[in-house]
């Protein structure tokens, strides 16, 4: 069941890497219609219409990493511990409070993201959610590459 | 009711009380959870061969807390002092706490 709930935990934050990463592009690098290419259309997607997805998409990933956590403490923390792997433990330590500062930004997120959009916050409107995407692919790179090293 | 208000500074107090539960840790952490055993304890008992203790719910928990109480205690705020507060902190605020938690946290790099 663990292994499950560990795996959608994975699965939902790819989804919702996608999803902060489409809205952060779209802002920071708005498209514009002399690149037809990959990177064009990537850029190219209504950046406001992602914040209800990311909102679910992170609190879904949120509660599946906190029911998992306690098998890693128990886990594959005491096992890095056994090893010294001291920057292993200590990058997971960092993502549960990235993630945390994530949860807790996530009001104001909404509030700044949903439509209409007010023109007076542009800004921070975009410095959230450079900060959201930068909290969400620290979290994720951290929990990749520690599965990598030891499983829940 | 004024989301304009309320909504930023629970984000603001929710990551300051969070960031504060953790580095004054076990000062402001309420309970504790044992993961082997799967029990709840108040507080920050000696677990001896139960342990380890997770202390992120509490921290968690904490935070939420506060950042609900400074969100209720915003709405009540007159609307022309809210209007004066930068909405810049609302992401000034996260920046400097991830900076001062890299720094706390360098120990575990090898950084002294």
């Amino acid at each position: 069941m663990m292994t499950f709930l560990f795996v959608m935990h994975g699965l939902f934050a790819i989804a919702l890497l996608g999803a902060v990463t489409h809205q952060a592009v779209a802002v920071w690098w708005p498209y514009k219609a002399s690149e037809p290419n990959f990177l064009g259309r990537f850029r190219a997607v209504k950046a406001a219409s992602y914040t209800n997805a990311i909102i679910i998409l992170f609190l879904l990933t949120f509660a599946l990493g906190a029911v998992v956590y306690p098998s890693y403490r128990i886990g594959a923390r005491v096992f890095m511990e056994n090893l010294r792997m001291s920057a292993a433990v200590g990058s997971f330590e960092v993502k549960e409070h990235l993630v945390s500062f994530a949860l807790g930004l996530l009001p104001a997120y909404w509030y700044f993201w949903r439509q209409p959009l007010d023109p007076d916050h542009q800004w921070t409107r975009k410095i959230i959610v450079l900060l959201m995407t930068l909290f969400i692919w620290a979290g994720f790179m951290v929990g990749h590459v520690l599965n990598n090293i030891r499983g829940v | 009711m004024n989301l304009s208000r309320a909504c930023p500074a629970f984000s603001v107090i929710f990551m300051i009380v969070y960031l504060a539960s953790m580095f004054l840790h076990p000062n402001l952490t309420i309970f504790t959870f044992a993961p082997r055993s799967g029990d709840w304890h108040m507080g920050v008992p000696d677990l001896g061969r139960g342990g380890p203790g997770m202390f992120w719910f509490s921290w968690l928990t904490t935070a939420f807390l506060a950042g609900l109480g400074g969100g209720l205690v915003a709405l009540f705020v007159p609307q022309d002092v809210g209007k004066k507060v930068w909405t810049g902190w609302v992401w000034v605020v996260p920046v400097l706490l991830t900076a001062f938690l890299l720094y706390i946290e360098r120990t575990w790099f090898g950084i002294k």
